[in-house]
């Protein structure tokens, strides 16, 4: 395989068991991202984002299970049943942050202490030592001055500057991957935009891998690379930022485009729902709420349809015949 | 402050709590006489202005008993309680995280210990082992920590769910670690009302034990003992049993208010 990639994942398949029924969260799931690559995953609630990113290192909830797939990490293959070397990578290799900071750190620490704690339990220094270096990432926050803000409990500070502190724990250890799960759902519009510039700053300096989980496609237009855009645990339209964004392939891309809000422009939505991941219909699992539906969607799944370079979709309109 | 004053039961309690604490500390220097000071000329006095809670079938002083009796039982209540919710947590703990088998069987544990007639266990074991003050601390907070373990596991079910613990594990935190510095100290609070209230439970049985004689052996003095000698005289001398029977009365009603101001307070 190719060494290039910081983070490959092939064909990764999570599901969910349940008494009578099983959930098929993540299905097929292939996606690759390159050292300092910003990727974007958009889709609906419920369409498998965070399983997908969660069954990276293993932390889907007990009664989930990756059935199949392969997960290559910095040129070496995960095991996602050895805890003990997920534990190495957890925190210090890859790292998470997510939608609701205030309620993601703990309520009885200040937010010092728990940034002090990542370095004591990652990089076994001294407890004088951890606490400069924390003091030292609040800064690279923007949360300044540092010793003020060391001493704050996560109840007084705001929800962005929660999540600043979140994105300081989280890269304390320096890791190579920073997977951020709808880190700005829950903020007002300015703030979102400085937490995304600060990430996009996070990426420059520390040379930092991104993956951003989102389902607001407007916001991205100048943060990613790459985006990728999931329909029912798979994948259905990848490519380079740009181009999915101005030519969209797929009809679902097209249609979460059309829903952006505009001036001047009645509301769109995409009629129906997200379908029941546990009683999914055949072939493409988009058709009941496709416009252009052809017979064949019903029959059968399409396969991946190369567009252009890195550009590929999942969709029999692309078919050249 | 402000907040202290206003909570009536937690701010009398814990003056009341404070007054004991000091007597028991500074008992060499408020006695006035040995506690185990024999004198044939004053037995069975009345209280009065040398004596002034009265002297016992010995001649000794009542009030130096009663005041080195304070440490026998507010060290017993403490250590026992410690004890206890040193077990009841990790056991707790470890119950409400694991779940699954570890749970169910330290569950089953509990429900074992829970069936024992508690005295009768405690006065059974003091039988067979020698009834010293090291035994009875340790065999109390062996029998006591039931409580406190079902109340952890209750709040680590709870909390083991919040999202701050999913991110601790998210960046790499050991079980060990987010059992011991993430979810115990978030459960802290209501274990602490309970040990507080369980201190006064202890001290009584400590009192009921020396009074039973299984307890703090004479001439060592304790609450319970000194209530034991008393009742051969009850009918003579009243204030052998009052002055002791009063003093347990009022440090549980104390420990009470706190505890009970502490879980005011704490909401």
């Amino acid at each position: 395989m190719k060494s290039s990639h910081l983070l490959e994942i092939d064909k990764l398949n999570t599901k969910i068991f349940h008494r009578d029924y099983t959930v098929n969260a993540v299905c097929d799931l292939s996606l690759e991202l390159k050292t300092k690559e910003i990727l974007a995953i958009i889709g609906e609630s419920g369409c498998g984002k965070t399983m997908s990113m969660l069954s990276i290192t293993n932390l889907i909830p007990k009664n989930a299970k990756v059935v199949s797939g392969g997960i290559m990490f910095n040129s070496k293959e995960l095991d996602i049943n050895n805890e003990k070397e997920l534990l190495g990578i957890r925190g210090s290799q890859v790292s998470y942050i997510f939608q609701d900071a205030t309620a993601s750190l703990n309520p009885i620490f200040t937010v010092g202490e728990q940034i002090q704690e990542m370095f004591m339990a990652h990089q076994c220094v001294s407890k004088n030592r951890a606490k400069d270096d924390a003091a030292e990432v609040l800064e690279l926050v923007n949360l300044k001055p540092a010793q003020k803000y060391y001493n704050y409990y996560p109840h007084q500070l705001s929800g962005g500057m929660n999540q600043r502190a979140m994105i300081a724990m989280a890269i304390a250890s320096k890791p190579k991957l920073l997977i951020a799960d709808e880190p700005t759902s829950s903020l007002d519009r300015i703030t979102e935009i400085t937490i995304l510039k600060l990430l996009k700053r996070l990426n420059a300096e520390l040379g930092l891998s991104i993956i951003l989980i989102t389902h607001n496609i407007s916001l991205i237009e100048n943060f990613a690379d790459t985006i990728a855009i999931m329909y029912a645990g798979r994948i259905i339209e990848k490519g380079p930022s740009g181009e999915i964004l101005n030519s969209p392939k797929h009809p679902y891309t097209e249609a979460l485009l059309d829903c952006l809000p505009k001036k001047g422009k009645e509301l769109n939505a995409i009629k129906g729902s997200v379908p029941n991941l546990s009683n999914l219909p055949s072939g493409c699992k988009f058709h009941p709420r496709c416009p252009y539906v052809m017979e064949k969607c019903l029959k059968q799944e399409p396969d991946f349809i190369k567009i252009s370079q890195g550009h590929s979709v999942r969709c029999y309109l692309q078919q050249k015949t | 402050m402000k907040e202290l004053l206003n909570n009536k039961p937690l701010f009398i309690g814990i003056l009341l709590v404070a007054f004991m604490f000091l007597v028991a500390v500074f008992a060499p220097l408020i006695s006035v006489y040995e506690y185990d000071h024999i004198n044939s000329e004053s037995i069975l006095q009345p209280p009065s202005v040398k004596h002034i809670l009265g002297t016992d079938q010995l001649g000794r002083d009542l009030f130096s008993r009663m005041v080195y009796g304070a440490r026998i039982s507010l060290s017993v209540g403490i250590i026992a309680v410690g004890i206890s919710v040193l077990i009841g947590v990790i056991l707790g703990a470890i119950a409400g995280f694991y779940g699954g088998i570890i749970d169910k069987i330290i569950i089953i544990l509990i429900d074992i210990m829970l069936c024992f007639p508690v005295l009768f266990l405690i006065l059974s074991i003091v039988a067979i082992l020698e009834p010293n003050i090291y035994n009875i601390m340790i065999i109390i907070g062996l029998t006591s920590w039931m409580g406190q373990a079902r109340l952890v596991r209750a709040e680590i079910l709870s909390l083991k769910e919040r999202e701050f613990i999913l991110v601790e594990k998210v960046l790499g935190a050991s079980n060990f670690r987010i059992i011991f510095s993430h979810l115990i100290p978030n459960a802290m609070g209501p274990v602490l009302v309970s040990a507080i209230l369980g201190i006064a439970g202890a001290i009584l049985v400590e009192s009921s034990l020396s009074f039973l004689g299984l307890g703090i052996q004479p001439p060592t003095p304790s609450w319970g003992n000194i209530l034991a000698d008393a009742k051969s005289s009850l009918g003579i001398a009243w204030w052998l049993s009052v002055f002791p029977g009063l003093t347990i009365f009022i440090t549980i009603i104390s420990y009470n208010l706190v505890g009970e101001g502490l879980k005011k307070y704490l909401k």
